[in-house]
């Protein structure tokens, strides 16, 4: 009797079991099916899109739409990664289902193009007969690869300025610096100058922040007369630790060391923080990218400010963020995703991404129309400008990884524990064997 | 009789027959029952486990296809790449720091909470309580905690005429706060753990010490201490393994910095894997943090005989 109910409980049992694994099995292939692919709908073209800022609210947002509309394409907008974008985009391209278009970061564009992650934009710039002269050349070539591809796609770039406030100026007394891109009275030792002057550490003020913009270490070398800046121009050689190169970050890291006027490094740890202190009224000058002007827009509303180029020393030059796009490999659909960056690097793109004030859109029509229209800064055409005093990093196989090493060795110097010179060759052998890829 | 018995044994064998079928059967629906499970663990644990021994021996970026270098991986690590080391003794540090506070801060806790007085459950939750809060939620709590300028540690030292340090921009100083911030989240395990062990131990012992004329001290030291001595070694050994895998609150805290003060050897792993592409030196460096860890449990294991008491 007993092994006959034990038998008629396993059967009961395995029934049941297999019903359930059936409906477990149906139900994950329906969740399958509903979690992946593009989200079109209609039987149209779509296409999925992700980038490492919100797009919901922002002109890329009604520029997106402005597209869907033309080319009657759908374009499934990813969720927004603020943090660890580099990681989620490695790991969606090493996974092999990206999105068809997603924002890369410059210093990746090299490593994964020889990686053959980047589909090359080669072909389709020539099938489509692009017209490139109508894109600003030096950041139109940047995604240009030493074998001829282009495996990116730049949108736009972000010079960086010196952001001051006009009113502590004022009231210190100090002139104001130059409206035009021009050195005369605005050399290092004036900055320098003007930056004591408009120190008060009553008030917990501070005349000028430079080293925190990471962007500072080629602007500041080239400008000081480094010929390479951070990296020779083969990629291979890590020149920072040079004379000219450790002078120009060591000038930058004295603002706090010797003269005091400028934020410890430790006071600088938070995420956006310079842009706060700045908004606070508690940083008179600051080097920073384009891409501050509609945080200061929105934020500051009690005092003028304004932008100057960089102090002139040998050079007067800045660098530029730029804005890069591509379409992974092992995208579904290329030629959707193709449109889309062909029109969002056009005039008609280009006006709309204007609107945001974040970037100089890369077509030289749209960008001709960076204008105040009554906002702040008064001299936002030095943006546009800037386009004639660029420099770049020379790119290398592992931009990335050498400055993993570099750039947390600095923060010796910049604790005033160390000069600069000695951290950077104390680095300079394993930048190198991590920049052979 | 013959027949009788010849029907009887036909009769024990169609019931043993039987038998064995039910218990085919059960095992059968057992299997199918657990199957999801092995299948989880054949795909999720063994075949990743492979993989990574494969890629260990592999020059492997994720993305491109992984070229065969043999053992160059862990060559390069014990020969070309000082953060290796750095990391590794940077992971040392925190154990050999974070260990004694957390399980001794929780032996006293839980020799406290022992006892009972009015409201201890209230206590026994609150030391618990940042046990199972989210890492991440505590590092940037933390984190605020520990601003120079204007961060709560600072102002109260400020309070006491004390400037304090710079906390996590500070090379010194990094590594002591992340091991603070680490001990104050894990003591509520070692609590509940001896806790547990605590209400467990036979009273007769303590009864006999008291006719004896031992002292609280004396009991403490010759009774209580001994008899917790295998809760003791549990603690160690999970506590090794975590503290070598520590990785949350560095990444929150810190980033690894001020230049690499609080790199960790699996933040470097990390490192290596997400940011640098290097997967297979990645899974070489997680094959020899995975024999380091296995010897010093089978060490530790090992020299329980001497220092373990089981009443």
């Amino acid at each position: 009797m007993q092994h006959n109910s034990l038998a008629q409980l396993s059967d009961l049992s395995r029934r049941r079991f297999l019903a359930g694994l059936t409906g477990l099995a149906a139900a994950g292939a329906m969740a399958g099916c509903g979690g992946n692919g593009n989200a079109g709908g209609g039987g149209g073209k779509s296409l999925t899109f992700l980038n490492w800022e919100q797009v919901k609210g922002n002109p890329l947002e009604q520029a997106i739409q402005s597209f869907e509309k033309e080319s009657g394409t759908k374009v499934t907008i990813q969720p927004a990664v603020t943090q660890e974008y580099d990681t989620k985009m490695r790991t969606l391209i090493a996974g092999g289902s990206p999105p068809d278009v997603m924002r890369i970061n410059d210093d990746f564009v090299r490593g994964f193009s020889q990686q053959g992650a980047l589909l090359d934009l080669k072909p389709y710039i020539d099938k489509d007969k692009l017209d490139t002269s109508q894109f600003a050349k030096e950041t139109f070539d940047f995604p240009q690869q030493p074998d001829g591809s282009h495996t990116a796609w730049v949108l736009g770039y972000e010079p960086r300025l010196i952001f001051y406030n006009v009113d502590l100026f004022k009231a210190a007394g100090v002139p104001l610096p130059p409206t035009t891109w021009s050195a005369q009275d605005w050399t290092w030792s004036d900055f320098e100058e003007k930056a004591k002057k408009l120190t008060d550490p009553a008030k917990k003020q501070y005349g000028a922040l430079v080293y925190l913009d990471t962007g500072y270490e080629q602007t500041f070398t080239v400008n000081h007369g480094s010929q390479t800046g951070i990296f020779s121009k083969d990629g291979t050689q890590f020149t920072l630790p040079d004379g000219k190169e450790s002078e120009a970050l060591q000038w930058a890291t004295d603002l706090t060391c010797k003269d005091k006027v400028q934020p410890p490094w430790s006071a600088l740890q938070q995420d956006s923080i310079q842009n706060q202190m700045f908004a606070q009224g508690k940083i008179a000058m600051m080097f920073a990218t384009f891409g501050t002007v509609p945080y200061m827009r929105q934020t500051i509303k009690d005092f003028t400010w304004d932008v100057a180029p960089p102090p002139g020393d040998v050079e007067q030059k800045t660098e530029s963020s730029v804005i890069v796009f591509c379409i992974p490999k092992k995208a579904k659909n290329p030629d959707a995703a193709w449109d889309l960056l062909k029109y969002l690097a056009g005039e008609e793109g280009g006006k709309i991404l204007l609107q945001g004030g974040a970037f100089t859109p890369i077509n030289l029509k749209a960008a001709a129309d960076l204008a105040p229209n009554g906002k702040a800064p008064e001299h936002i055409g030095l943006f546009a400008e800037a386009a004639k005093h660029l420099t770049a990093t020379n790119q290398t196989k592992n931009t990335i990884g050498a400055r993993e090493l570099y750039r947390p060795a600095l923060d010796t110097a910049y604790n005033c524990e160390k000069p600069v010179a000695d951290v950077l060759q104390g680095v300079k052998s394993q930048v190198e064997n991590a920049l052979k890829g | 009789m013959a027949t009788i018995t010849m029907a009887r044994d036909t009769a024990e064998q169609v019931n043993t027959a039987d038998v064995r079928r039910a218990r085919r059967k059960q095992n059968l629906t057992g299997w199918l029952f657990i199957s999801p499970i092995v299948v989880g663990v054949v795909a999720f644990q063994f075949f990743p486990i492979l993989v990574s021994i494969a890629a260990s021996l592999t020059d492997w970026n994720g993305i491109s296809a992984p070229k065969f270098v043999g053992l160059k991986n862990f060559t390069e690590m014990f020969g070309d790449d000082p953060l290796f080391l750095q990391t590794f003794k940077n992971t040392v540090y925190f154990t050999l720091a974070s260990i004694p506070l957390t399980i001794g801060i929780g032996l006293v806790l839980a020799l406290l909470c022992a006892r009972p007085i009015k409201g201890v459950a209230f206590f026994r939750t609150a030391y618990f309580a940042p046990y199972v809060t989210n890492v991440v939620a505590i590092g940037f709590v933390w984190f605020w905690f520990f601003q120079p300028d204007n961060g709560v540690i600072n102002g109260l030292l400020s309070q006491l005429g004390i400037s304090g340090p710079q906390w996590l921009s500070s090379s010194s100083w990094a590594m002591p706060a992340v091991i603070m911030v680490s001990v104050w989240q894990g003591i509520g395990y070692p609590m509940i753990i001896l806790l547990a062990g605590l209400q467990g131990l036979p009273n007769e012992f303590f009864e006999s010490a008291k006719i004896d004329g031992a002292g609280a001290w004396q009991r403490l030291r010759f009774i209580t201490l001994p008899l917790l001595t295998p809760h003791f070694l549990f603690l160690l050994i999970t506590q090794f393994i975590s503290s070598f895998q520590v990785f949350g609150l560095i990444y929150v805290m810190t980033k690894g910095g001020p230049g690499h003060a609080t790199s960790v050897y699996i933040y470097n792993i990390y490192q290596n894997a997400f940011s640098y592409g290097k997967v297979g030196y990645a899974s070489a460096m997680a094959w020899i943090l995975f024999v380091v860890i296995a010897a010093v449990t089978f060490l530790q294991w090992k020299l329980q005989k001497r220092w373990v008491f089981y009443s």
